[in-house]
């Protein structure tokens, strides 16, 4: 059996407004074993993101457990929460994130420069040469345009070659054009590096090209059900 | 945190995420510039004025060592000068004032007349025009005048000088006497005459003040102090005193030393409020990094790391700031002894200082990372989660425990500060206390702004005028807005304003004391030295000149033969003898108190009907301290020979600061009237010229009756006042452009925020006429809270000193203040404005392209 990277347990969160108790997240629990790819999805306001948040160690649940590459997150201090984060996780936001003071390449080695190793600029040229930018090295962020600035995130998200990749709403900023091939580029670099993928969206196109869709609505997962449909064989009429 | 300080990645990421804000964080950083500079400067002020007063030592006294007395020296200490004189040089010096004629400009002026015996000064020299007329003086009767009435009366260089019974021939002017300040000349110029000259001019006379000097230049191997403790004894006697040149020069260092401490504490305000700068720079730098931030920490990085970056971005920062600053500073200090000059009774050279360079930078430093810790400190708490949720936590980052530590380091540090800057001279205990209160000065002045500015941000927000037009609605949010600027700016505005309109009331008030004096019907021209035999003279010229004898005081003089029973002679023999005890007083008699004058124990004066009547009088605090008599103690007095008791039948507080004729001891009626004495006679000139025709009429009458011309003191006090106020605006200056620093600083910084808000708005219709309006509105109304808190707190500070340490009711006059309001309100409203001018100048497209 291949290896568990990320396993969810009992995942609850929620938030105290005054005498409000706001359950955003109830009792989600999956398993996402190497190479997998995951997408999950519901209306907006479900609680992806907050999932996504907690997978990834950025937040802290209310109960539950979260273990990643077979580390219990959940009792890491934040520093130590950092680190594995640096060592196993990769990611790419719906905004972008880019830090607007480095250039694309510096952006693309921050990962790697971390960690304090010496670093080998050449990965990160040939990481976005991998994505189309070999002429955009040297640009800032603000020079270039948003299908362009989510390529360098998906070059930075891959050069620590890590184990899982999360991504929430990738391709909600961008037009229809540009969103395929941003997709497209996610999905080949995941099959190339066998990294485990968990997509966040509320696009359901999207989502078929995964292999397992998990669906949230106010906070519970409603189904979770394997994806017969392959991006080789998708039919976008057959959609429900 | 250590480590990752000394992470090669985080030094290489502190340097590249600074590249595109460099000029922005070294804006901010800019603030602590002048701070520093000021500092540079009054440190290296203070080292040059050390090492000045250290070479010119001995040119201070122009002598190893002189002796002084009210009164001609005794045989006894005339033989001791001889026997001195055998093995060293001595010069002697006998001064006085009196009123020096000048017939051909017919001007008088009451002048200190020096006459000179011997070598002196034998170190230094007397500078005049021409160069020898020192040296040549006492070829013939020649005077030098001091260059203040040269310059006030046009006299020249041939012209005569009628100084009592005799004419002089101007033969020189005097440009500077050794260890004597040019300011000194304002208040009494200085005339040299030959000594042969001085009984012709008749004017020692019975209750002439004459100060008699010896000078001595000692034979190297001679300590002057063994000397002086050798001539001690004699010196007691005669109540004479003694100074060395050492003395001399530890006086004058201390003196000058005080005044740069105060100076030091000025420009250490302005480094204060460039650290509030620096603070809300900072804060409004870090709120900008929070994605960046939260983004790092995603990719992994310590919360350690994420800091270090910050930190050592601003400690650069800081270090480029703080170093120009220091260039600054050493360009001012070139400039400060200048505008010291006349303050200083020595030749100051600059000096480039590196200590002073050293201090200032080091301070200058230390507060500047202590103050961006504050905000920075909260990067430590930066979750990465934001950026899954960016608008949620982006107002409120989570703030750090440590902040109360380092709050209280800058504290500490300002008390430490504070406390160093107060007179060496006191205990260190006092020191402390001293220095506690400057900075609980300073802590409630900050606090009471910031109150103001939260107050300003709450109120309009919850009484929004609905009503108002949309401009003045949409200026006054602003003031409420996130990332406004309210608290930032009254703090460094207003403290600037405080300061300045502080130091502008503290001069207004020291003027107002003296011209209490000069009020309608007071007497406002002094005649004293008048003698019994000339009063019926005076008094009947005054009336003929139609100025009005308002008071005729008579004066006798005397000494103390016992206090409490115990003779002076006495006190001498087992040595308990004290200063007071020797001096020759000036007494009146009257029994009813003047107007400057209050009691404050047992009763006034009763007349003494007869010569069995015990005679009770009535002594100043501060003579009942040093004689250490109260109320019923019995003094005997030797009136001229003759021996009179009496008793103390009161003690009274006396306003010295008025100008009027006062004395530590008053007889009752019915004693002295008989006794030998002369007067004072008080009169009201209707104005400057009737007052010059008074004088010169009473010189060519009476050449010995010297005037107090009340109007001359108080242009004088006004002129010295203004000097001065020239050197601690020069220094209130350094704050105000703190304070404009961090205003251009602010605006500049919060200018990517307007553009998008201003792009917005015209993107929505509003034409660039209401844009500008908006803002104008904004800072119009931030320069008048922070300049109406300045000036109010200035007001109430001067209130508060007046009566606590002036002892009088100030009342502050309004116009001055709200002139200078307006023109902070306007200084605010123009760097406001145009410091966003880029605004307009970029198109939207741009602008909202640049947000990442
Ligand atoms: N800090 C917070 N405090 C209170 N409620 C929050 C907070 N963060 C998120 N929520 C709420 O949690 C719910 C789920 O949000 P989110 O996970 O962002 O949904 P999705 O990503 O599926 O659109 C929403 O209703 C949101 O309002
Ligand atoms: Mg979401």
């Amino acid at each position: 059996m291949s290896q568990t990277i990320l396993s969810v347990q009992d995942l609850t969160k929620t938030y105290h407004s005054g005498e409000q108790t706001l359950t955003v997240l109830s009792q989600v629990s999956f398993r996402l074993s190497e190479g997998d790819s995951c997408a999950i999805v519901g209306p907006s306001g479900s609680g992806k993101t907050t999932l996504l948040g907690l997978c990834a160690g950025l937040d802290r649940q209310t109960s539950g457990t979260v273990s990643l590459c077979g580390i219990t997150i959940d009792s890491l201090s934040e520093d130590e929460r950092a680190k594995v984060r640096n060592q196993f996780v990769g990611f790419v936001f719906q905004n972008f994130q880019l830090i607007p003071t480095l250039t694309a390449l510096e952006n693309v080695l921050v990962p790697l420069e971390l960690r304090g190793e010496r670093v080998n600029e050449k990965d990160g040229i040939e990481l976005l040469a991998r994505v189309g930018l070999e002429k955009r090295v040297h640009h800032y962020p603000t020079q270039l345009s948003g299908g362009e600035q989510q390529r360098v995130a998906i070059a930075r998200s891959f050069i620590n070659r890590p184990k899982i990749l999360f991504a929430d709403e990738p391709t909600g900023n961008l037009d229809g054009e540009t969103s395929e091939k941003i997709e497209s580029l996610l999905f080949e670099l995941n099959r190339e590096a066998k990294t485990t993928l968990v997509l966040v969206t509320h696009n359901l196109e999207l989502a078929r090209k995964t292999e397992r869709i998990i669906r949230l609505k106010n906070g519970m997962v409603v189904s979770d059900t394997m994806n017969e449909m392959q991006e080789t064989n998708f039919n976008p009429t057959t959609a429900p | 945190m250590i480590a990752s300080l000394f992470n090669r990645w985080t030094w290489v990421m502190a340097w590249r995420d600074s590249r595109t804000h460099r000029k922005r964080l070294l804006l901010f950083i800019s603030s602590i510039m002048l701070g520093t500079a000021a500092l540079v400067a009054v440190n290296s002020l203070g080292e040059s004025l050390e090492r000045a007063v250290s070479t010119q030592a001995k040119s201070l006294l122009g002598a190893d060592l002189a002796i002084e007395s009210r009164q001609p020296f005794s045989k006894a200490l005339e033989r001791a000068v001889d026997s001195l004189a055998e093995r060293a040089e001595v010069a002697r010096e006998m001064s006085f004032g009196s009123m020096v004629y000048f017939p051909k400009q017919s001007k008088t002026r009451l002048s200190q007349i020096r006459a000179v015996t011997g070598d002196f000064p034998f170190y230094g020299t007397i500078e005049t025009e021409p160069k020898s007329a020192y040296n040549t003086l006492n070829n013939g009767r020649n005077a030098l005048i001091d260059n203040t009435l040269a310059i006030q009366f046009g006299v020249q260089i041939g012209d005569s000088v009628k100084i009592g019974d005799v004419s002089f021939l101007v033969s020189g002017i005097l440009k500077e006497v050794p260890g004597e300040a040019a300011v000194a000349s304002v208040i009494g110029p200085r005339v040299y005459i030959p000594p042969m000259y001085v009984d012709s001019t008749k004017l020692i006379q019975v209750g002439s003040r004459v100060t008699y000097k010896a000078f001595f230049k000692l034979p190297p191997a001679t300590s002057a102090k063994a000397v002086v403790d050798s001539l001690k004894p004699l010196l007691n006697l005669t109540s004479a005193t003694a100074t060395t040149a050492e003395e001399r020069q530890a006086t004058l260092g201390r003196t000058l030393e005080n005044l740069y401490r105060f100076l030091n504490l000025v420009g250490f305000i302005a480094l204060l409020l460039g650290g509030v700068g620096v603070a809300s720079a900072v804060n409004v730098y870090v709120k900008q990094k929070l994605q960046t931030v939260a983004t790092l920490r995603c990719m992994g990085a310590s919360s350690a790391q994420a800091f270090a970056i910050y930190l050592i971005q601003t400690f650069a920062m800081g270090l480029i700031g703080v170093s120009i600053g220091a260039t600054i500073g050493v360009f001012v200090s070139a400039f400060l002894p200048r505008l010291l000059g006349d303050f200083l009774p020595i030749q100051v050279e600059f000096i480039i200082s590196t200590s002073a360079i050293g201090v200032g930078v080091s301070i200058g430093l230390l507060m500047s990372i202590a103050f961006a810790l504050l905000p920075l400190l909260a990067v430590r708490n930066i979750s990465p989660l934001l950026v899954l949720r960016a608008s949620v936590e982006d107002e409120k980052i989570q703030q750090d425990y440590l902040r109360y530590v380092v709050f209280g380091l800058i504290v500490m540090v300002v008390w430490f500060f504070a406390s160093l800057q107060t007179d060496s001279a006191l205990s260190a205990v006092e020191r402390f206390k001293q220095g506690a209160l400057i900075t609980l000065g300073l802590g409630v002045s900050f606090g009471l702004l910031a109150l103001v500015a939260k107050g300003t941000m709450i109120g309009a927000r919850k009484f929004f005028p609905k009503r108002w037009n949309y401009v003045w609605r949409q200026g006054l949010a602003n003031l409420y807005r996130p990332n406004n600027q309210t608290l930032i700016l009254i703090l460094s505005l207003g403290f600037g304003t405080m300061l300045i309109s502080l130091m502008y009331l503290l001069q207004a008030m020291l003027i107002e004391q003296v011209e209490l004096t000069s009020k309608e019907n007071q007497p406002n021209l002094v005649f004293f030295d008048v003698q019994s035999d000339q009063r019926n003279g005076v008094e009947e010229l005054l009336t003929a000149i139609d100025a009005p004898v308002m008071q005729t005081i008579p004066i006798v003089t005397m000494r103390i033969a016992a206090v409490k029973g115990k003779t002076v002679a006495e006190a001498r023999r087992d040595s308990t003898v004290k200063s007071a005890w020797l001096w020759e007083y000036r007494v009146s008699y009257r029994d009813t108190l003047n107007e400057t004058e209050t009691l404050i124990k047992g009763e006034m004066n009763k007349p003494v009907k007869s010569p069995n009547d015990s005679i009770k009088i009535s002594i100043n605090e501060f003579l009942a301290q040093s004689l250490e008599v109260d109320v019923n103690d019995e003094i005997s007095f030797d009136v001229q020979g003759v021996p009179v008791k009496c008793y103390v039948g009161s003690i009274r507080k006396v306003d010295f600061r008025r100008i009027q004729p006062s004395f530590s001891i008053l007889f009752p009626t019915g004693v002295l009237e008989d006794a030998p004495q002369f007067y004072a006679v008080l009169t009201r000139a209707s104005n400057d010229e009737h007052s010059a025709e008074i004088q010169q009429a009473m010189v060519e009458a009476f050449p010995n009756v010297s005037a107090i011309d009340l109007g001359l003191i108080l242009s004088t006090v006004d002129s010295i006042l203004d000097k001065v106020s020239l050197v601690i605006e020069f220094m209130a200056l350094f704050s105000i452009l703190t304070g404009v620093a961090v205003l251009i600083g602010s605006v500049l910084i919060s200018r990517f925020q307007r553009m998008r808000e201003s792009v917005l708005l015209r993107t929505l219709g509003a034409v660039r006429k209401q844009v500008v309006s908006i803002m104008t509105v904004e800072y119009l109304l931030l320069g008048f809270l922070a300049s109406l808190s300045g000036v109010v707190l200035s007001a109430a500070a001067s209130v508060i000193l007046a009566y606590t340490v002036f002892k009088f009711t100030f009342a502050p006059n309004l116009l001055p203040m709200m002139a200078m309001m307006l023109v902070m309100i306007a200084l605010t409203v123009v760097i406001g404005v145009q410091g966003s001018r880029g605004v307009h100048s970029h198109s939207p497209l741009e602008v909202l392209r640049n947000e990442v």
